[in-house]
């Protein structure tokens, strides 16, 4: 059941950053939901897959902006191997956990992109981390863990009544 | 080659990250146009067949609206005509009532120029259409603009047309606006003098000047020219009219002999081919 509950909160993450990722950002400030992808993919498969993974979601992310083609990539690699490693320390499970898990690597992850996306400008980079990636670290800590939690929900209680309806 | 066996045996996590961070930081530092080259070969790579569905579905979208607007003019046309088709009876009823000639619809037959006559000014064509197709002589003879001539003689598959701009080709005509009547009479090029009209008639600059249909040959209705001058002649009784056509007679490609006419009750708005098509359009069909 973990298996499919996992795949499931995968695709959940996808469509949502396809079909409603620009209405739930507000002044730049939204849920990052490739990073949530590779958290998610990464934590219970370890840091080789979880940083390949992070590498093909970002590369694909900076295939839409290529004036930084190969940054996403950097970033989500270096957070999917350090997630791959903590996952494999961890109960990944946990809401709560996830909860710090996602808002942590956001925010690393942000410090890391900005750091090179603001060419290393102290202010700039500052004044964005602090504004933005906060923010949306939070946001995305938050609406993956909800996501997480509804779906591992509905397939505990679908797996309940299809278990009730056999016995 | 042993160096690289060795470090992914020993410190496979650590290397697959290094080749990755590698790779990413060599991507950031490829030229800025190489690079944007490169994304857009690989997301159009990625993104074809993601492309082409949502092509598909769009087009397929498109079709489904475009059909459904279509069925609704058809359907609009359909209402329209039957309605249009009992205006006509009932005009055609009021007609007899008040004793005029039943209304006909022309017969054409549709003809190609295939030549005309070494003039300095064209006045007669020639025709691709004959005996073989029925056509004989006197017949009239419309272009797309009007009334443009008559059929003067008929070979087995051709024939040749007197235009209009010729001097011994008066055509009988009437003023739209007033209904008065006068000779047509070709002056020069496409301009026209329109005869026999005294200064008490009402003929004003602009007036459409069409067939009248008398002397039965040309039918009635088919548009010859618009007046341009009207001034008094210097006998004090008659005015002397001209008019322009707008029928380029030097270029014509295509006419219509009109055959014969065809009474209202037996004219056919559709062919086969097309009853058909509005039949199933009207039944919901494909």
């Amino acid at each position: 059941m973990r298996g499919a509950g996992s795949v499931i909160v995968l695709v959940v993450f996808f469509l949502l950053q396809v079909l409603v990722s620009d209405k739930i950002t507000f002044r730049g400030i939204g849920p990052d939901f490739p990073l949530l992808i590779v958290v998610y993919f990464a934590l219970p498969r370890g840091p080789i897959r979880g940083s390949i993974a992070g590498f093909v979601v970002g590369f694909f992310q900076d295939l839409f902006n290529p004036a930084f083609l190969g940054l996403n990539s950097l970033t989500k690699s270096l957070a999917g191997y350090a997630l791959g490693r903590v996952g494999a320390q961890t109960e990944g499970e946990n809401p709560v956990l996830l909860l710090g898990l996602f808002g942590i690597t956001a925010l690393a992850h942000d410090f890391v992109y900005l750091l090179v996306f603001t060419q290393f400008h102290v202010v700039k980079f500052f004044v964005t981390w602090v504004t933005v990636s906060i923010p949306s670290a939070v946001y995305s800590a938050l609406v993956g863990t909800l996501v997480h939690t509804i779906v591992m929900f509905s397939l505990t209680e679908v797996v309940r009544s299809v278990g009730k309806t056999r016995s | 080659m042993p160096i690289f066996e060795n470090l992914f045996r020993r410190h496979r996590e650590k290397t697959t990250l290094a080749v990755l961070a590698l790779v990413s930081v060599s991507l950031m530092l490829i030229p800025q146009p190489p690079r944007f080259a490169l994304a857009q070969a690989v997301l159009n790579g990625v993104m074809y067949p993601f492309y082409s569905v949502r092509n598909y579905l769009d087009d397929l979208g498109s079709v489904r609206r475009e059909n459904t607007e279509l069925r609704r003019m058809v359907a609009s046309l359909l209402h329209e005509r039957e309605r249009l088709t009992q205006f006509g009876d009932e005009h055609e009823r009021l007609r007899r009532l008040a004793e005029f000639k039943e209304e006909q619809f022309l017969h054409l037959v549709p003809c190609e120029v295939i030549g005309n006559n070494i003039d300095r000014f064209q006045t007669a064509i020639m025709i691709d259409k004959g005996a073989d197709d029925a056509i004989r002589t006197r017949m009239p003879v419309l272009s797309y603009q009007g009334y443009v001539g008559r059929v003067t003689s008929v070979f087995k598959k051709s024939a040749w047309v007197q235009l209009i701009c010729s001097r011994n080709n008066p055509v009988s005509c009437l003023d739209k606006r007033s209904r008065v009547v006068g000779i047509l009479e070709w002056s020069e090029f496409s301009r026209f003098e329109l005869k026999q009209v005294s200064v008490v008639d009402d003929v004003q600059v602009g007036d459409t000047l069409i067939t009248s249909g008398f002397g039965g040959v040309a039918p009635k209705g088919f548009p010859l020219g618009i007046v341009t001058k009207v001034r008094e002649q210097m006998d004090g009784v008659s005015l002397k009219v001209e008019a322009v056509s707008d029928i380029r007679f030097r270029s014509l490609e295509e006419v219509f002999v009109v055959k014969d006419e065809i009474p209202w009750d037996r004219a056919i708005f559709y062919s086969a081919q097309d009853s058909a098509l509005v039949k199933s359009v009207s039944e919901g069909g494909p």
